[in-house]
């Protein structure tokens, strides 16, 4: 094989990843006899799918650079996640709109965020920090700490309670086709090449034309309505609207996507990528479920995760670079 | 010349330097000496090895085999720290100093005076003595409490000069060290650097400005594809690029002796692509005016801060246009925004490629198609067929050489990354291009390449605003040069009034 | 002889103007609002404006004073740290493990304090020598850390005495808590060393332009690694004094002081960008936002919405700041 090729694909880290994803399977299907069983499987992909859509809005954001990052997806999907709960038991409509009215609240908690980045030019760490803080506090305040449910109707659990094929139906119409969608969106699509000209340099990318701006702030109105979708689908999954519904999942969508390749510092990273990461993780989590450890424990590993994945990656730019 | 002088022993001596990166060979076996108060120019295409060279003296590069000394001692940096400890100092193209912090800071840090102990400053010893530093080099003590990043890059370069002659520098090396400037601030520096020379400093410059030889140096060293080619002591431009080995070499004379622009026949009458009727922005210039026809190259000239890139920004709608009106194409326009502009004709080349214009982590086909997404896209779904195509017209046009357009942009010479900015442009179809400083840090052959195409593009009709320090080109390129001092357009000149001296003249506001 | 600097002097000196005055507006805005802050909560509550109930605010606000005091270095630097909160949980836990044992409380001090270095140490190295965005690194520690506290917690809560009295604002001296008076000394001293002494310019120099510190000669690395254990010190300190305040360590302690740590730093108007700042401005910063809880309750808010104020108030003092930023450059010349 010619020797660039095989150079880029030793550096792609997509492909660090799949032989990963199959050495974490192999092992996990060694250490416990009820890893492969099909329920375990399927438990599996469906905690996957609520992280999933956040990473996916994580590394749109993050592939966007100018530090661009969103730590408010956790408390977004927290809060809109309330608003579904009211609005489907509250207010009595079903659940189908309300699950509209959550994408679409998620939505604009995320140009929220977009506009004072974009707008007042403040850093995106800062911003989103505090929408964390505000959003989490909203989410508390609208459902007075109380648990929401009982909105299991018009089929709504279809969303989180049912299978396509023996593949959870919020893994197989929403999880993937988002990913699908996105992917294409970032390969095919101006907008997407938009995104990766910005993340490369933002100054060239304004004077060749792209709306800096609005690029910004739509790539954060997705993610806050990935957020919403999110908390769309773990309602229908656990039946329950909490207020602590996304607490912690930012910290989860970050590493998934930086795992997944995503550069911190933006213009670098694939949507497929992240998808691998999101595998990677769901197994190493059912694992760790299997083998007793509790969910606390799994912020742990993943916290090592994310910093042996960024070793990982700094060596290997290491040798990239001529000394 | 014929009194037989015993030359002192060199201060730096060089010998047998060779680097290869990656299994390129950068350096192969190269000799270099420079004696105390000495100024050599080094002169070279690009990826003769200059810079590469500079480096090893600075520290930044260790050789593969090659020896060095300095005063007669063995000279081995390992690190740039240790080449600057050493006496040996560097000041880059670009101004690395701390923006956040007085000059006064910067000219101290890392050596300040202190109590012993707790490392507690002795403000008014750094102070005094700083001062008294800015005052042999004739630099204006008010500078110590202004911060750094609001100096010009002018400034911040004298800056950076001072704190290496506080560093005691027995060799100073200046790489580009004009190419952000224009010809009057460059007057400066030589007279700096002079003044440095005379009290036994050796300096060494990496140029290629052509029209600074003579007050640059003493001594021309050229190197090729990592060689020795030879050096003289007379700014022989001819010499110099037979010996740089240029295939612009033919061409070379043509930049090197050209004083008349081309001349233009028959567009005289032809109504103006762009006219600019007394606009100004904000802090930056006011009251300009000019026009530039179909098929024209019209320079603008100015000392840095006069406002030229500004200009520019104004028409191209990135900086606010505070007054006056402008007509594009015969109906008046209000500049918006860059995407704006570029959709209605009008495109700019960034004056800073690196900061402005490269996508760094892109390949030379997707840099290409940059700004003209929509042109390559329907229903905003992007054609990969249409990509390819623009791509191998524009590469193909413009003589770009790249490893094959999945190449990361970086990865090319400075000369190619800029053309690959051009095409970009270019595959815009605008009427009116504005190239802000186009062939800045560039090779001399690629830029009689980019000259011609220049040239060209004019030819086919396309109305260009030429902003350019750098004389020769201005002279060689524009009709018509208006000259900018403090954001003001003091003269005019066009045809065989366009001299370097009226230029200069007008630009430092003597005439005015 | 007449040089370009003074030729371009006459414009550039009316646009330095202007921007001094914004500089200056941005620099008294803090305590504009401050003032606000008193006048309004002193007019929606009668108990606002006391001794006792301002240092109340003042002593209970110490744990946060010690972390953004270290967290400002950290920022300066141009990194950030996410994982002091958990930080001090697992320090406080191991305090209170320690005072439950009989380990004589100087010596808990110091294993508190040396346990706060040590995990300092570990961020500054993934920071300063394996180059991991700090962001990313501490966000990472802070994961293992909420891990570690949450397994030493073991479903039990554990409940302790103060270290020491000094440390829990019992003890006294000239009428104020002696744990204000080390906090302050803390402060003053920090500060000092940042403005007055030669590692304190480095320290900016970093922020500033890291290669730049590198070709003065500065030993970056050890510039960060010293800045991150000097806050994991602090936080050490801060674990001690948690415990004496709250008394108690359960499975999330200390998560909440975090974000208001940092909230403190940019608040007060140090830039995240790095290269600038001051201790002062972080102790403005978190008397806001310390002020701003303590008069919200009084006020008779509901507990819920004090995340709320909180929360709005960080974003309204950090938009207020961008504005005039921006204002500001727009004023001055070239691309933005």
């Amino acid at each position: 094989m010619n020797r660039l090729v095989l150079n880029r694909l030793i550096t792609d880290r997509r492909v660090a990843l799949l032989v990963l994803i199959v050495v974490a399977f192999v092992v996990m299907s060694l250490i416990s006899p009820y890893f492969l069983r099909i329920e375990n499987l399927l438990s599996m992909l469906q905690y996957s799918a609520v992280v999933g859509l956040l990473a996916l809005g994580q590394t749109l954001v993050i592939l966007s650079g100018g530090g661009g990052i969103d730590l408010s997806i956790g408390s977004t999907m927290s809060l809109t996640s309330v608003l579904f709960g009211l609005v489907a038991v509250n207010a009595g409509l079903t659940p189908w709109v309300a699950a509209l009215v959550a994408i679409a609240a998620g939505a604009v908690l995320g140009a929220i965020n977009g506009v004072l980045i974009t707008l007042l030019n403040l850093p995106p760490l800062i911003v989103t920090l505090g929408t964390l803080y505000l959003y989490a506090s909203a989410a508390l305040v609208l459902s007075g700490g109380v648990d929401i449910n009982g909105f299991d109707r018009d089929g709504f659990s279809v969303i989180g309670q049912t299978s396509v094929v023996g593949i959870p139906f919020q893994v197989l119409v929403i999880l993937v086709p988002a990913y699908l969608l996105v992917a294409l969106l970032m390969s095919r699509a101006r907008f997407g090449r938009e995104v990766y000209q910005l993340g490369s340099s933002a100054l060239a990318a304004r004077l060749s034309g792209v709306d800096v701006r609005a690029v910004r702030l739509r790539l954060y109105a997705v993610s806050g309505a990935l957020a919403g979708l999110g908390a769309v689908v773990s309602a229908s999954w656990l039946l329950n609207a909490k207020s602590t519904a996304g607490t912690g999942l930012e910290l989860q969508a970050i590493t998934i996507a930086v795992l997944g390749g995503t550069a911190i510092t933006g213009g670098v990273g694939r949507v497929s990528g992240t998808f691998l990461a999101l595998v990677l993780v769901a197994i190493l989590n059912s694992g760790m479920v299997l083998a007793g450890v509790g969910s606390t424990v799994q912020i742990g590993l993943l916290g090592a995760v994310l910093i042996v994945s960024m070793l990982v990656r700094s060596r290997a730019r290491a040798k990239e670079t001529v000394s | 010349m014929n009194t037989t002088v015993e030359k002192p022993p060199p201060l730096l001596s060089v010998r047998g330097v060779s680097k290869s990166f990656a299994g390129t060979r950068a350096l192969s076996d190269v000799d270099f000496e420079i004696r105390h108060g000495e100024r050599v120019a080094v002169m070279g295409e690009n990826g003769a090895g200059k810079s590469t060279l500079m480096k090893v003296f600075a520290g930044v590069h260790r050789p593969d085999s090659g020896s060095m000394t300095l005063s007669g001692e063995d000279y081995a940096p390992r690190t740039p720290v240790d080449a600057i400890r050493a006496g040996v100092s560097t000041v880059y193209q670009e101004p690395a100093g701390f923006g956040h912090l007085t000059v006064l800071e910067n000219l101290v840090m890392g050596r300040q005076l202190v109590y012993r102990g707790l490392g507690v400053l002795r403000r008014r010893a750094m102070r005094a003595e700083s001062a008294d530093l800015l005052d042999r080099l004739g630099l204006p003590a008010g500078l110590l409490d202004r911060r750094m990043g609001q100096l010009s890059l002018a400034d911040q370069q004298q800056v950076l000069i001072a704190r290496a002659v506080s560093d005691e520098a027995r060799v100073l090396i200046l790489d580009e060290p004009t190419s952000i400037l224009t010809a009057a601030e460059s007057g400066r520096l030589f007279e700096l650097v002079d003044g440095l020379s005379a009290a036994g400093t050796a300096i060494c410059y990496i140029t290629h400005r052509f029209d600074e030889l003579e007050h640059v140096a003493e001594r021309f060293v050229v190197l090729k594809d990592g060689r020795n080619a030879g050096e003289i002591d007379r700014p022989d431009r001819e010499r110099l690029l037979r010996m740089m080995g240029s295939a612009g070499g033919a061409g070379g004379a043509a930049s090197s002796t050209a004083t008349l622009p081309p001349e233009r026949t028959g567009r005289d009458d032809s109504p103006p692509v762009l006219t600019v009727r007394g606009i100004g922005s904000p802090g930056s210039f006011e009251g300009v005016s000019f026009e530039i026809e179909a098929g024209r190259i019209v320079g603008l000239y100015g000392l840095v801060g006069a406002g030229r890139s500004e200009v520019a920004l104004t028409i191209f709608g990135e900086m606010p246009l505070a007054a006056g009106s402008i007509t594009y194409r015969g109906a008046t326009f209000t500049p918006r925004s860059a995407r704006d502009s570029l959709e209605r004709g009008i495109a700019y080349l960034p004056e800073d490629r690196k900061s402005q214009g490269v996508f760094p982590f892109m390949t030379v086909g997707q840099n290409l198609v940059a700004a003209a997404l929509r042109r390559v896209s329907r229903r905003g779904l992007l054609s990969a067929r249409a990509e390819r195509t623009l791509v191998s017209t524009w590469a193909g046009r413009l003589s770009i050489k790249s490893g094959g357009s999945g190449t990361l942009l970086p990865a090319l010479s400075g000369g190619n990354q800029q053309k690959v900015l051009l095409a970009r442009l270019i595959a815009t179809e605008p009427h009116l291009l504005m190239l802000d400083e186009p062939t800045r840090g560039i090779d001399v052959a690629t830029k009689q390449e980019i000259h011609r195409d220049i040239r060209a593009l004019a030819e086919r009709g396309l109305a260009v605003l030429l902003i350019s320090s750098e004389l020769t080109e201005l002279l060689e390129l524009s009709e018509v040069v208006h000259v900018l001092h403090e954001g003001r357009v003091t003269r005019t000149l066009t045809g065989s009034s366009i001299t370097e001296e009226s230029v200069l003249r007008a630009a430092v506001g003597v005439d005015a | 002889m007449s040089t370009v600097a003074e030729h371009a002097a006459p414009v550039a000196e009316h646009r330095a103007t202007l921007a001094r005055v914004l500089v200056a507006v941005r620099r008294y805005l803090l305590p504009l609002l401050l003032v606000v802050e008193f006048v309004v909560f002193t007019a929606l509550s009668p108990q606002f404006l006391t001794a006792q109930n301002l240092l109340n605010v003042v002593t209970n606000a110490s744990d946060l004073a010690l972390i953004a005091a270290g967290l400002t270095l950290v920022v300066i630097l141009g990194g950030i740290d996410v994982s002091t909160g958990f930080a001090v949980g697992v320090l406080a836990w191991i305090v209170g493990t320690l005072l439950g044992g009989a380990v004589p409380p100087a010596l808990v001090l110091a294993v508190a304090i040396g346990g706060g270095v040590a995990i300092g140490l570990i961020n500054g190295a993934l920071v300063a020598r394996l180059s991991i965005p700090s962001i990313v690194a501490t966000l990472g520690t802070s994961a293992i850390l909420q891990t570690v506290l949450f397994l030493l917690w073991g479903s039990r809560d554990l409940f302790s005495p103060p270290v020491l009295p000094a440390l829990s604002g019992q003890a006294r001296l000239l009428g104020l808590p002696v744990l204000v008076l080390i906090v302050l000394a803390v402060y003053a001293v920090l500060q000092f060393v940042l403005s007055a002494t030669r590692f304190g310019r480095s320290v900016f120099a970093v922020g500033s332009n890291r290669d730049a510190a590198v070709l003065a000669g500065i030993d970056v690395t050890r510039v960060r690694l010293i800045c991150y254990a000097v806050l994991g010190g602090l936080v050490g300190v801060a674990a001690c004094t948690y415990i004496g305040r709250v008394g108690v360590v359960q499975a999330s302690s200390g998560n909440e002081l975090t974000l208001l740590a940092i909230a403190a730093v940019v608040v007060g108007g140090t830039s995240i960008l790095g290269g600038e700042g001051s201790l002062i401005r972080t102790l403005g910063g978190l008397l806001f936002i310390t002020v701003l809880q303590n008069g919200v309750v009084l006020a008779g808010v509901p507990p819920l919405w004090n995340g709320l104020m909180v929360g709005l108030v960080i974003l309204l003092a950090v938009s207020i700041d961008g504005l005039v930023v921006l204002v500001e450059a727009r004023r001055s010349r070239g691309l933005s």
